[in-house]
């Protein structure tokens, strides 16, 4: 084949300059250690780049929310913890209360504890957060969760929402729960009935706490149970439906330590009541604990040192020690369920740091430059295009012309 | 007889003008265009003398160039490919470094966003972290307006590009005229390097738009562009003008303008640089645009719905987060009146669904009484109807997702409008709260639990599906009316409950004895009711076993500023699959721009790399048969220089036969 002599230069030209590309090429790779320089180099890398880029920020996301929430629940949890061991002591002090000693001056500073120890749970349970959001105002974060008004009462000023937090894409964790729930959600009573005693008894009759077991799942109204005498002299007790005004225990005679039962309520009553006497059986309410350790203050200050007056007494207590109970079940419960959280949001964490890292890896595996290769690439390049320049040199000075 | 003096002089003559030749031939051995060329000599007519023919010695019969036209025609249609390829491979880079950079890109711009969206949801009372949220929202705003801007940018850029190279292709055109002229007015033998040049400006040509070309008997070269269009016929050329189209005045249209006539020739361009420009603008800038576009019209869409469902800080319902994807001059900029209407309608494109949109522009045609929606990417026709009875009218398209308003006037046959849904929302999207409160991070309405309950009945959920009801607009900062759920009779006995307006704080009955309470399952509360507690536009989820007497409020969150539900809402549109119909998330269709661009610019990268190679063969081929060889014009040289001193050395032995003879008859 003819050659002309502008195609020596060109084609050497041409050979040159398209190995300078694959060096500068190499040398770019080289110097960011990445593969895949723009998404044209290899549109599925590209591809699959920007989506494990949004993958590994998303996770990365779920775990900065799984950390403040787990912040939260620890919060919680701690907060919690002091008030089961508040209601801990309480319990015991309630419980040396019924012990029957019922020493003036023991039950005064039984009472002053309680008091402080009433001050103390409510001062927990409105706690507030680093930023100073109530702890268990529901939403209503700026409004303090329990206040008391100027006749004694306690009332919950926040509502029933619970904030919930993404830890991962399939997973929301709570992140807080609201006074009612804890606090003001407890049944009083056994969690069927509480129990209490008209304040005109002279007797000395009290109750036990009872239990209920019948369909339906609560009690249809609440119930009397009266003393009286028959003819006999012997001491009866009738009992009657206060709504219905039903007598559904006819004049019974009584006998202490006797199981009453009627409807799917079973209660025994002790102690000598006199005609007239009334018992009382009322359906649960939901009752705040700081007003179930409120009654027990109560109790201790209009206590009557006589024997109808100690029963009236213990009959509280009685009351108060089973509300007491549910109250501290209620918190043990949401402890437990703060615990199921905290597990669930370590679990999560430690699926999401895996799941980065797997994402990690393929992002590597797509994008990075294996640099071993890229420099044995790079100086192959390099031979090749020094010996295209030196070989141009050399059929450069070929000429005729040198000969003439 | 022949003279032997002639015989030699005529070797000198025609042996100089070869070293003439080769001395030309050397002298242009780098010019670029250049054919070799060649002196033929052919020996002259031999004279009869005495019954024989005697030659007569040598002369030239023609100098030729050394060409073949495949080559040329081989190298035209090569440069066009490669020119056009090479441009759109250096336009599409640009848009593929752009996107590629994740400085610039926009997905990191919309993760910063949702994580500052996730941080108010981790403390939704916190001032800083919706400040945060809100200058992140401002963030991605500007993300999109720079992509946008930057895209404007490079089609002004392209457009100047298209103007500047139809007046080169002008000025080439007239030159190449001007060359016929010369070529055919010089007789049968042409001046080889006239012709090399117009060969020249033909390839020159070709770099920038696709030519063909015929031969004309008188030695002139007709030029035809598109699907021959002529530029030059003979000694005449017409002009090829950019002008901006009056249907889309961001794009170019191409005329071929002679005295006589103006013929709009921009859909059959093709090939060079223009046709690369025309493609890169068609394959890759205007899609970048529109789903740009329809990304940001789905970020706009979705969160201002979601935040419309929320209460902010200041106990207002939630206002638009960006600006509304419907504002009437938005809308509006949307239709394009082509300024060769002769009716006067005034049309607006309204968005109803952006999951459906696509990256299409379409072209609205009135004919015959009828509109047609033409899909310019598919050039197929999307709907046919009439125009609206009344107007101001709508008509929608739903299988686009959108609705076509027309405003006032009227069209008149022939009438033509450009629709471009998406393509400047990006430019147009702008944060329109002003203030962190003003992020509706909370649900606007409460339930509450009552205390005396005695069932088991629990609040599932509430969800808000519409806050612009009478129920939350009629009174501000409350719901008209809160109600209270009480039930009657346990589930399971008809008659469960009864719905109370709640507004003077105790209970009036609104409708009592509404049945269907499944116990123990979920049960929406509002839509067993029916209306018109159903399209009140929120719900409450009940479950559980309540009992008669239990009841359940449903209230305006007043300072429910801890309650993060609304604004992880607004956190779980970052992966909800809002666009292409439910197939992508905001990221994955922005992803689809990135792959799209990247294997365009990826295929047009190994399809420039191909037309380099084809053209160098090209050149190598037409060089290796035309180009001038200095070694072979040495050797030439010495061939022609012997030859000429052998002639001066036959006059030499010619003068010395006289002298012999002058001297025998002394």
């Amino acid at each position: 084949m003819r050659i002309s002599t502008s195609q020596i230069t060109s084609a050497g030209v041409r050979q040159m300059l398209l190995r300078q590309a694959e060096v500068q090429h190499t040398q770019l790779q080289l110097a960011t250690q990445l593969r895949v320089l723009k998404p044209s180099d290899d549109p599925v890398a590209a591809t699959m780049i920007s989506a494990l880029n949004v993958e590994i920020s998303q996770f990365e996301q779920y775990n900065r929310n799984a950390d403040a929430a787990k912040a939260s629940n620890e919060l919680e949890e701690t907060v919690l913890s002091s008030v089961t061991d508040l209601l801990f002591r309480v319990r015991e002090l309630t419980v040396s209360l019924g012990n029957g000693s019922y020493d003036r001056n023991a039950l005064n500073s039984i009472g002053v504890e309680l008091k402080e120890r009433l001050q103390e749970a409510v001062g927990l349970a409105n706690s507030q957060n680093a930023n100073g959001d109530y702890l268990f105002s529901g939403s209503q974060i700026s409004t303090q969760a329990f206040t008391k008004d100027s006749s004694g009462n306690y009332s919950y000023n926040g509502d029933q929402s619970q904030r919930l937090l993404r830890v991962s894409s399939g997973v929301v964790e709570p992140t807080s729960d609201s006074g009612f729930d804890v606090f003001v959600n407890v049944p009083t009573g056994n969690g069927k009935f509480s129990i209490g005693s008209n304040v005109a008894n002279t007797g000395t009759a009290t109750l036990s706490p009872g239990s209920y077991q019948a369909p339906p799942n609560f009690l249809a109204e609440a119930y009397s149970i009266t003393f009286g005498t028959n003819v006999a002299g012997e001491t009866t007790y009738t009992v009657t439906g206060d709504t219905t005004a039903a007598v559904i225990v006819p004049a019974t005679v009584y006998q202490s330590d006797q199981e009453i039962s009627f409807n799917g309520v079973s209660v025994t009553v002790k102690g000598e009541p006199v005609a007239g006497d009334i018992l009382n059986i009322t359906p649960s309410v939901k009752q705040d604990i700081f007003t179930t350790l409120q009654n027990a203050i109560n109790a201790i200050n209009s206590f009557a040192d006589n024997s109808a007056g100690r029963a009236s007494f213990q009959n509280v207590l009685t009351n108060v020690q089973e509300s007491l109970d549910n109250g501290m079940q209620n918190i043990d419960l949401t402890r437990g369920k703060i615990g199921g959280r905290l597990n669930a949001i370590d679990s999560e964490i430690n699926t999401n740091l895996s799941l980065i890292i797997t994402s990690k890896e393929s992002l590597s595996d797509v994008r990075d430059l294996d640099v071993v290769e890229a420099s044995t690439r790079f100086a192959q390049q390099l031979a090749v295009l020094e010996a295209s320049q030196a070989s141009f040199v050399r059929i450069q000075n070929l000429s005729l012309f040198n000969f003439l | 007889m022949p003279n032997i003096f002639g015989i030699s002089v005529g070797g000198l003559l025609s042996n100089q003008a070869a070293l003439n030749t080769t001395a030309h031939n050397i002298a242009n051995a780098n010019t670029e265009g250049y054919s070799r060329q060649r002196v033929n000599f052919s020996a002259s007519s031999p004279e009869f003398v005495g019954g024989n023919y005697f030659g007569a010695g040598v002369e030239v019969s023609q100098v030729i160039r050394i060409f073949e036209q495949t080559h040329q025609l081989e190298l035209q249609s090569a440069t066009s490919n490669f020119m056009r390829l090479e441009m759109y491979l250096s336009q599409a880079g640009r848009v593929d470094g752009m996107l590629a950079d994740s400085d610039n890109g926009l997905n990191n711009a919309m993760q910063n966003f949702f994580t500052a969206i996730q941080g108010v949801s981790n403390d939704p009372g916190s001032i800083a972290a919706r400040q945060v949220m809100l200058d992140q929202a401002g963030g991605l705003v500007s993300r999109f307006d720079s992509i946008h801007s930057q895209l404007e940018a490079q089609t002004t850029q392209v457009n100047a590009s298209i103007d500047s190279v139809a007046k080169e292709i002008t000025a080439i055109g007239s030159a190449i005229a001007a060359l016929n002229q010369q070529i055919s007015s010089s007789g049968r033998n042409p001046p080889p390097d006239l012709l090399d040049q117009r060969d020249l400006a033909i390839t020159r040509l070709s770099e920038l738009i696709s030519v063909q070309t015929s031969t004309q008997p008188d030695g002139s070269l007709s030029v035809f562009i598109g699907s021959g269009q002529s530029l030059v016929v003979g000694s005449l050329a017409t002009e090829l003008v950019a002008s901006l189209d009056p249907q889309d005045p961001r794009s170019m249209r191409l005329f071929l303008r002679s005295n006589t006539s103006n013929v709009d020739i921009t859909q059959n361009i093709s090939g060079g640089q223009i046709g690369g420009l025309r493609d890169v603008v068609a394959d890759i800038i205007e899609p970048a645009f529109n789903t740009l576009g329809r990304v940001a019209i789905a970020v706009s869409d979705a969160l201002n719905q979601q935040s419309q469902l929320g209460l902010d800080l200041n106990n207002d319902l939630g206002s638009l987060i960006f600006t509304d994807i419907n504002d009437a001059t938005i809308a509006n900029s949307r239709v394009i009146n082509s300024t060769n209407n002769t009716g006067n309608s005034s049309i607006s494109l309204n968005i109803d669904d952006p999951s459906l949109l696509t990256d299409s522009n379409y072209t609205l045609f009135f004919q015959g009484g009828n509109y047609q929606l033409i899909d310019q990417t598919t050039n197929t026709t999307i709907a046919t109807f009439a125009p609206p009875g009344a107007i101001p009218g709508s008509v929608a398209v739903p299988s686009i997702g959108v609705t076509i308003n027309f405003n006032s006037g009227a069209s008149l046959a022939g009438d033509s409008f450009e629709i471009q849904p998406t393509r400047n929302f990006s430019r147009d999207i702008a944060v329109t709260i002003t203030s962190a409160e003003q992020i509706a991070a909370a649900s606007p309405v409460r339930a509450t639990f009552a205390q005396s309950n005695i069932g088991s009945g629990e609040i599932i959920s509430t969800r808000v599906s519409d806050t612009t009801t009478a129920q939350f607009t009629g009174v501000p900062g409350n719901l008209n009316p809160p109600i209270r759920i009480e039930f009657d009779s346990p589930p399971g006995v008809a008659g469960e409950f009864s719905i109370y307006d709640m507004s003077s704080g105790s209970p009036v009955l609104i409708t009592g004895g509404i049945s269907g309470y499944q116990p123990n399952q979920e049960n929406e509360m509002l839509a067993l009711a029916g209306a018109p507690f159903n399209a009140y536009g929120y719900e409450m989820t009940l479950a559980g076993d309540p009992q008669p007497g239990d009841n359940f409020d449903i209230a305006y969150n007043a300072n429910g500023g801890g309650d993060n539900s609304n604004i992880n809402l607004l956190a779980d549109l970052q992966t909800a699959t809002t666009l292409d119909n439910g197939g992508s998330s905001f990221q994955q269709a922005f992803g689809r721009i990135i792959s799209k661009v990247g294997v365009n610019t990826q295929s047009a990268s190994i399809k420039r790399d191909a037309a380099e190679s084809i053209l160098f063969q090209t050149k190598e081929r037409r060089e290796s048969l035309s180009g001038v060889n200095l070694d072979e014009e040495a050797a030439n040289l010495l061939k022609f220089q012997q030859a000429y001193q052998a002639s001066a050395q036959v006059i030499s032995v010619a003068r010395t036969l006289f002298q012999t003879m002058l001297d025998s008859v002394r």
